[in-house]
C-alpha cells in the first residue's frame, strides 16, 4: 500500500507541474518506446471495458466525475508472447481537446476500481471517424513508455502485458481532456475470450463426409469474404445503435 | 442486475436453462460440454446493464443437430426472451446475422463492451475441417432490447 501511495503522490506532482514539467520528465525517459505494428495472427488474451464518467477518480483518490453523458468502449487484444497489444477504442460524448502530462491522453493505468494509479501504456487519442464518433484502433509492441516519469523512471518501464493477464481487475482504461483532466470516462478491464467459439462437432456437416479438397478450399474462400463484410457490418450496426 | 437464467426463442422452439461459463485457460471461450446446453458468458454483460449479453450453443454434435442448429434461420424481427434470476423476462428483437471466420474473429465487435443492452447468440457455421474437428466460421446473431 505504501508503495502505491508514493506513486500516487508522485503522479499528482507530475500532473500539477503541467506541460512544462511533462517535457522535462519526458527528457529523462528511456529511448526505447512502443512501435505501431501489424496485427498478429494469434492472441493470448482479450479484455474490454465499458468506460463511464461516474467511475473517474482523481490522483488524490477522490471521486471526480468526468464528462456528463459521455461513454467509451475500450477493447484490447493481447499477445503476451510477443508483447503486442491491439486496441479498439470508441468514444461517444467526449469533447476534445485531450490533455495529459503523458505523451497521449488515452491510457491503461494500474489501479483497482475506486483507486488512482500510474499509466502503463499510452494509446493514440481517438479521432473523429467522419460520423462524429471518436475512434482509435491499431496495435502497439512494447516495451512501453508513457512519458510520465515522476521519480525519473517512466511509469511504463518494467511493465509487461502478462501483468494484465495475471490480474485484469487491477487495471483500468481512460481518456483525459482539458475540461476533465482527471478523466472524461474510465472503466476497469474485464477478460473476454480470444478467437472463434468452438460450438460444433461436425455431425451435420456434409463436408465431414465428402473429403473433397476442391470443395473445402472453395468454401473457405467464400467464408473469408463473408467474414470481412461481417466484421464491418457489425461495427456499422454498433455505430448506429 | 440479476443474471439471466433461461433463454426462449419461439421461432426455433428453443427453451433452455442457461449455464454460466467464462474464459478457458488458453484464452478462448468456454463452451458447453453437453450439446443441448446453452452457455451464458458470465463475466460479460447481462440484461438491464451494459452489453453485450452473449449466449453460446452448439450447432451439432458428432451425431446430429444440437441446440443452436437452427440459429441460422433467425431473421430480423424474431424475438428472443431471457428470464432473469428475479423472474422477470427481458425481450430482445433480432437485428441481424453475421458469418465471421474464426481465424479473424472480430473480438471487439462481438464480445467488446457496448453502451446498449444488446444480446448476441453464437454458434458454428461454414466448412467443417475434419482434421481440426472444427468449423471454420462462427454465426453471430445480434438482437436489441425491445421489452
Amino acid at each position: 500500500m505504501s508503495r502505491t501511495r508514493t506513486r500516487t503522490a508522485l503522479l499528482r506532482t507530475a500532473v500539477v507541474t503541467g506541460a512544462a514539467g511533462a517535457l522535462a520528465l519526458t527528457a529523462v525517459g528511456p529511448a526505447a518506446a512502443e512501435t505501431e505494428v501489424a496485427e498478429p495472427a494469434t492472441f493470448t488474451s482479450a479484455f474490454t471495458a465499458m468506460a463511464t464518467p461516474d467511475t473517474v477518480i482523481d490522483n488524490d483518490g477522490v471521486a471526480t466525475p468526468g464528462e456528463p453523458g459521455a461513454s467509451g468502449t475500450f477493447t484490447y487484444r493481447i499477445n503476451s508472447d510477443t508483447e503486442v497489444i491491439c486496441y479498439d477504442i470508441s468514444l461517444t460524448g467526449v469533447t476534445p481537446p485531450y490533455q495529459s502530462p503523458a505523451k497521449t491522453a488515452t491510457h491503461i493505468h494500474e489501479a483497482a476500481a475506486g483507486q488512482a494509479g500510474p499509466p502503463r501504456i499510452a494509446f493514440p487519442n481517438p479521432e473523429d471517424d467522419g460520423t462524429g464518433r471518436l475512434v482509435s484502433s491499431g496495435c502497439l509492441q512494447g516495451p512501453f513508455t508513457t512519458g510520465v516519469a515522476p521519480d525519473g523512471t517512466d511509469t511504463g518501464q518494467g511493465f509487461t502485458l502478462d501483468q494484465i493477464e495475471a490480474n485484469p481487475s487491477a487495471f483500468f482504461t481512460d481518456t483525459h481532456t482539458s475540461a476533465y483532466a482527471a478523466g472524461a470516462v474510465r472503466g476497469q478491464l474485464t477478460e473476454i475470450p480470444v478467437g472463434g467459439v468452438e460450438t460444433g462437432a461436425g455431425g451435420t456437416s456434409a463436408a465431414a463426409d465428402q473429403g473433397s479438397t476442391g470443395t473445402v478450399v472453395a468454401s473457405v474462400g467464400a467464408a473469408a469474404l463473408l467474414a470481412g463484410g461481417g466484421a464491418v457490418a457489425l461495427r456499422r450496426r454498433a455505430q448506429q445503435q | 442486475m440479476p443474471e439471466p437464467t433461461a433463454v426462449r426463442i419461439p421461432a426455433l422452439g428453443v427453451d433452455q436453462d442457461l449455464i454460466g461459463l467464462g474464459v478457458a485457460t488458453d484464452g478462448t471461450a468456454e463452451v458447453p460440454e453437453d450439446f443441448s446446453d446453452v452457455a451464458w458468458f458470465a463475466p460479460g454483460g447481462r440484461p438491464g446493464s451494459r452489453g453485450p449479453t452473449v449466449l453460446m450453443g452448439h450447432v451439432d454434435s458428432t451425431a446430429g443437430p444440437a441446440v443452436f442448429y437452427e440459429l441460422r434461420d433467425l431473421t430480423p424481427g424474431d424475438t428472443v426472451e431471457l428470464t432473469t434470476a428475479d423472474g422477470s423476462v427481458a425481450t430482445y428483437t433480432v437485428t441481424g446475422t453475421e458469418q465471421v471466420a474464426k481465424d479473424t474473429f472480430p473480438t471487439a465487435a462481438v464480445f467488446g463492451a457496448t453502451t446498449e443492452d444488446v444480446l448476441r447468440l453464437i454458434t458454428c457455421t461454414g466448412a467443417f475441417d475434419a482434421g481440426a474437428r472444427s468449423y471454420t466460421d462462427n454465426l453471430v446473431v445480434t438482437a436489441a432490447r425491445t421489452g
